[in-house]
This record gives structure tokens, sequence and C-alpha cells, in this order.
């Protein structure tokens, strides 16, 4: 990808894409508004995927009711500062060519957070309390 | 060899110009090349953080795109750090480069899925009963 776009280009193209997609989603609640692409998962199986509920859950934190927005998606809510971390490092890498935080991530914990995420795609599809609070 | 500042030509192991006087680099074939970081021994901090693991895009692409490839996308991702802490160098790169392969995929699909939706919620062919995102 970085052969042809710069990835100083892409990480600029990619900072504005974002920004956008949060502008709709301040303005736009999923839970009213229709053109939202719905969960494909959800579509074909009525069940929840780790996702579900994630850009309701998004619309909520931009407007500062976080728990509105664990209720929704506590799995989310939760990872999500360190997504955002995560970007953070990936763009000052590609803007400034720098290798900031340059810590390796233990293996064990990346299969950690791919069990958490599993398990939590089974519970949340479980209708009793208390997996059912990890339903959207 | 030439002079770096006049351009005077030179013995080979000539220690300064005979023209200018400008001290020669002590160039000449090294006799050992630098000892690189040998691969599959101990920690190498240099070469181990160059190998990315696609962990943050297999993370979104799991939430929001596609879940089955995001998953595939971690399990990778987890095998590139673990082989980066084994000195598996290239392991890791291969790893790396399928990290990469399956978050892409998921990637594409979650977006065209994502247009075809939206085209069709905006056409009005179906209604989108069920959970928005």
């Amino acid at each position: 990808m970085a052969c042809v776009v710069s990835a100083r280009l892409a990480a600029w193209g990619f900072l504005a894409a974002g920004l956008g997609v949060l502008a709709v989603l301040y303005r736009c609640d999923p839970a009213t508004t229709r053109g939202f692409p719905p969960c494909l998962f959800h579509s074909l199986t009525g069940l929840y995927c780790p996702g579900c509920g994630s850009g309701r859950a998004l619309h909520r934190l931009l407007h500062g009711d976080v728990a509105a927005a664990f209720d929704l998606n506590p799995l989310m809510v939760l990872v999500l500062p360190f997504v955002l971390f995560g970007l953070g490092v990936y763009w000052v890498r590609a803007v400034t060519g720098r290798r900031v935080c340059d810590f390796a991530v233990p293996a064990v914990w990346i299969r950690a957070l791919l069990c958490v995420v599993l398990v939590y795609w089974v519970l949340r599809n479980v209708p009793v309390a208390p997996f059912s609070y990890l339903a959207p | 060899m030439f002079c770096p500042k006049c351009g005077a030509e030179n013995n080979e192991t000539a220690k300064y110009c005979a023209s200018c006087g400008q001290p020669m680099e002590v160039a000449g074939p090294s006799p050992v090349p630098p000892p690189a970081a040998p691969m599959g021994v101990g920690p190498a901090p240099a070469p181990m953080q160059k190998v990315p693991n696609y962990l943050v895009h297999a993370i979104l692409v799991a939430v929001l795109c596609c879940v089955p490839c995001g998953v595939v996308g971690i399990v990778f991702a987890s095998q590139v750090n673990a082989k980066l802490q084994a000195g598996d160098y290239r392991g890791a790169v291969e790893a790396s480069t399928k990290a990469k392969m399956w978050t892409t995929i998921g990637f594409v699909v979650g977006l065209v899925l994502g247009i075809l939706m939206l085209i069709g919620v905006l056409l009005g062919e179906e209604e989108m009963a069920g959970a928005g995102l």
C-alpha cells in the first residue's frame, strides 16, 4: 500500500476519513437512522457478534454518555482506549517516520485478548443475567 | 582512490591526498563485515520491532467489519509477537504477512457489504429491520 501512496498521505487520509465517520456518528444515532451497515452475522443468525452495538455505543460516547455506551457493548468501551492509542502510534509513526512507543506486546496478552473476544461472543448471546448485560 | 576534496588520484593506501593534503578516509575493504544481529539467537532488539503485527487493525476489523477475518487476524498477530519473542524472525514475517492479508480481506468485505447495504437502503429496496451497528 505504501508503495503507491506515501505512508504520510495515507495517514492523513485515514485521519480525515475517521473524523468524517465520527462526525456522522455524532449527528446520527445508528439506532434510529437508516443507512448504517447492519451486522451481517446478526442478520444471518440473529445472534450478536462481538461488535454488535458498537456503533450505537460510539454515538453515546460522543455525547458523553459512557454508561449507556457500556450498556450497549462493554467490551468495545473497554478496548477503545487501547485501540485509539494504537492508532495514534501508527499515525505518528507514519507522519513523522519515527518509531515511537516501540514496545513488543507479549504474544500471551494477544492470545488472552482473543480468548476474551471469543468468550464474550458466546456469553453475550446467553439470554440469562448476568450475561444478558453483555448484549446490546 | 580519489581524494574526496580535490578529486586527485591517490594510492589505495594513501593516508593524505598527495595534492591537497586532505586526510583520506581509511575506507579499504573491511576484512570482516560487522556481525549482523544473528537470527534465531536470543532477543535481538533492532529487527524485532520492525515486524508489524496488525493487531490494532485486526481488532477493528473484528469489531466493525467482518468478525471471522478479524479473529483470524488477531490469531496471526499473536503469532507474530510469539515468533519474535522466540527469535524466529522469518516466521514472524510470515505471520505478519498473513495477518495483513486477513485484516485486508475483512476490511474489504466489510466495506463492500457496507456500501451494498447503504445503496440498498438509499434505493429503498429493502427495509433493513433489525440491529443497526
